[in-house]
């Protein structure tokens, strides 16, 4: 009993060493693992901003801004021809938009309404 | 005829080329000016390449004065009608400029997952008719988009001089909103985003822009 006093401290310290060991490895791991999901975080928001960007773009740009509805002078036919041609456009975002689980115009009303 | 850019305070023109690779030019009318490119033919592709071409006009022109961008595909006959547009609608384009000064448009998108707002059906004894329990868990889900929206919504609301939300149904869980955000509050804004999406594990929160302020053009400052 007696033998093992002077080395029960030691083994004390030897575990209590190896206990700090383990303990600072699991956090440079933790450590690692943060700062590895912050990158991943960081390339993901990435890659939806520029996805999310051209969604945007369209949404603003054929819904939002100032409208001159009653000065537009292009015949009815032509402003429905480049609408038409847009639909092939909106169409592609709509499928983005899907993939992103998103909708592309809950403001509904789009292209020709709200006139300034 | 002319292709419409945007409208602001300032007569210096960006150095680029407008849609079709036409020149710009500024038509004033005393301390109005319209920036817009000649055309013999409409000048508008529907393409993607003519959405960033318009953009980026009115970005650089934003780095200037402030702008109310033109929606996409405006074109009037001649300068004239220009004019006179500038002239008619002065009162509300001016108001509209000065709400604007200063700001940038920030777009908010929130796709919901939408597993987060289904609830795990408690009440098997007495429970409701095929028709109520869709009413109802439809209603669930709606309140729950309406709650998360609430809680991207307001602190971003704070950062921001002015906005305009808008939701999708619950079958298809999106929120989106627009910010019209002072210049040096843009990266607190984004910083705020970037906590938000962080700390919402059911939502996906993305932020893109500095757009101009094609939300908060118009007369009423609804878009």
């Amino acid at each position: 009993m007696n033998r093992q006093d002077p080395r029960a401290p030691s083994q004390h310290r030897r575990a209590a060493a190896a206990a700090r060991r383990d303990e600072s490895l699991a956090r440079s791991r933790a450590r690692r693992e943060a700062s590895r999901s912050r990158h991943q975080a960081a390339l993901d928001r990435n890659r939806r901003q520029r996805e999310v960007s051209l969604v945007d773009l369209v949404d603003r740009l054929l819904d939002g801004g100032v409208v001159i509805h009653g000065d537009i002078t292009l015949a009815v036919a032509d402003v429905d021809l480049l609408y038409v041609g847009l639909r092939a456009l909106v169409a592609s975002v709509e499928t983005l938009e899907r993939e992103m689980g998103a909708s592309l115009r809950p403001r509904g009303e789009s292209l020709r309404a709200g006139a300034l | 005829m002319l292709y419409l850019y945007g409208i602001t305070e300032s007569p210096s023109l960006p150095q680029l080329d407008g849609l079709g690779g036409a020149p710009l030019e500024a038509i004033d009318d005393e301390g109005l000016f319209a920036v817009v490119s000649e055309h013999d033919e409409l000048p508008v592709e529907a393409s993607e390449g003519a959405l960033w071409t318009h953009e980026e006009v009115v970005e650089v022109m934003m780095d200037d004065a402030p702008v109310l961008p033109m929606r996409f595909g405006s074109v009037v006959a001649d300068e004239a009608v220009v004019r006179d547009t500038l002239r008619r609608r002065r009162p509300a384009l001016e108001e509209a400029l000065e709400r604007v000064r200063g700001a940038v448009e920030l777009s908010v998108r929130v796709a919901i997952a939408r597993e987060s707002l289904e609830e795990p059906d408690t009440d098997g004894e007495n429970a409701p008719g095929p028709g109520t329990a869709y009413l109802v868990g439809r209603l669930k889900r709606l309140q729950r988009q309406r709650e998360l929206a609430a809680r991207i919504h307001e602190p971003l609301t704070s950062i921001a001089r002015s906005s305009t939300s808008w939701s999708g149904a619950p079958e298809r869980p999106l929120w989106k909103a627009a910010y019209l955000v002072p210049r040096d509050q843009i990266e607190p804004f984004m910083e705020r985003v970037r906590i938000l999406d962080d700390e919402l594990s059911e939502a996906t929160v993305v932020c893109t822009g500095p757009w101009p302020p094609y939300s908060f053009s118009s007369g009423d400052g609804a878009p």
